[in-house]
């Protein structure tokens, strides 16, 4: 009998087959180890319910406001407009600033001296706008401030404002005194005469401090 | 190989605090913010302004030169948008007139009434708002109140009746004599 002659092993067979199976082996008893350690889990079965709150802040004309376009400003006169303020239900607010911006700036409102100044007064309830009254007793909040000022550096008008909280404002602009000479009809170089300004007014607040409670 | 490891660390980890920075000062800037911003207020000053022309409008302000033989009529007219009253502006009127000699030149207005430019008379009262050489007086003269509102004046030489040339002008001044407020 003669036997038929043995085929030659590849080398793969014979060095790294032992070694990958024994591999495979020590990998299915480990992870086999894993899967089979015990596990214990807890849960609240009534849902935490967590939800954000919102700041939010509107005003509202209170008479004919700001929308009512003021004419033929001359020195020492005074428009008052009146506005009322809501800070929402949601938080309360810290830093109530007031500023403005002019769409197209004239010596009204980059003239610290002879432009437009602006005063803020708050009352306890709303203002009567027919008479400028109110009732209770105004409180000067933001003392009188050229508009030159405000456009870069919004004026303060309040530290804190409560949730819910309306502010009954009036919002006094005035044009200070000067002594500008208009001579045959003839201004002088930097007049403050003949000027218009568009303002948007924009009251800006924070969120209050953030908390931490414990219960 | 272990170099390489070692270099492609250093910008991992310089990543890694970059992206903590960010999220740290986004942290910071987190907090809310509302605003409320207004509808657009339109603001317009007025303006001041009076001149004295020969027309009937306010075309041909002084001052100009006239020559004048005895009388002659101007008018007085608001240019501005203000409305001139003695409570808010100073008018102030000027006239100068040289070689006048031992004359001198008036300038007038008919308070409450009219001129009658022919006999050159006043139905009303006369009031000099302006001699020549003298300090130019104020308001409350009669003065055109309301914008393009006009006076009727006069320039009139006294005493020597001599022909001069004069110079009329006459200037508007805020008075600030307290604050007119206006609420709404």
């Amino acid at each position: 009998m003669s036997r038929s002659p043995r085929r030659p092993r590849s080398r793969f067979c014979t060095r790294l087959l032992p070694v990958a199976g024994a591999a495979a082996v020590g990998i299915a008893v480990t992870g086999g180890a894993v899967y089979a350690a015990l596990t214990a889990t807890a849960f609240n079965t009534s849902a935490q319910t967590v939800t954000s709150s919102t700041l939010s802040l509107t005003y509202a004309n209170n008479g004919v406001g700001w929308p009512t376009t003021i004419t033929n400003m001359a020195p020492t006169d005074v428009v008052n407009r009146y506005v009322n303020l809501t800070n929402g239900a949601g938080l309360n607010a810290i830093n109530l600033t007031l500023g403005v911006a002019d769409a197209t700036t004239t010596a009204l409102t980059s003239d610290a001296t002879k432009g437009l100044a602006a005063t803020v007064s708050s009352c306890p309830i709303a203002w009567v706008p027919a008479t400028g009254t109110c009732v209770g007793g105004a409180t000067v909040i933001l003392a009188s401030t050229p508009l030159a000022t405000l456009k870069t550096t919004p004026g303060t008008l309040a530290a804190t404002v409560a949730a819910n909280a309306v502010l009954y404002l009036q919002v006094s602009l005035t044009l200070p005194a000067s002594t500008e000479v208009t001579a045959n009809g003839t201004p002088p170089g930097s007049t403050i005469q003949g000027l218009s300004a568009a303002l948007t007014w924009t009251f800006t607040e924070q969120q209050r401090a953030g908390t931490t409670t414990n219960s | 190989m272990t170099m390489r490891r070692g270099l492609m660390t250093w910008p991992s980890a310089l990543c890694a605090s970059l992206l903590l920075l960010v999220a740290t000062s986004g942290t910071s800037n987190a907090a809310l913010a509302a605003t409320s911003a207004s509808a657009t207020q339109t603001v317009g000053s007025a303006s001041w302004s009076a001149i004295l022309s020969n027309g009937t409008t306010g075309s041909g302000a002084l001052p100009e030169s006239y020559v004048l033989g005895g009388v002659k009529y101007f008018n007085l007219v608001n240019t501005g948008t203000s409305t001139l009253t003695p409570a808010r502006y100073t008018l102030t009127y000027s006239i100068t007139g040289p070689n006048l000699g031992i004359g001198w030149i008036d300038l007038q207005v008919c308070a409450g009434g009219t001129w009658n430019e022919t006999v050159h008379t006043c139905s009303g009262t006369i009031d000099t708002l302006a001699t020549t050489g003298a300090t130019a007086i104020t308001s409350p003269a009669p003065q055109p109140s309301a914008p393009g509102a006009v006076v009727r004046a006069r320039a009139i030489m006294q005493g020597v009746n001599v022909t001069a040339l004069i110079v009329l002008g006459v200037s508007v001044t805020p008075t600030n004599a307290g604050g007119v407020t206006t609420s709404s």
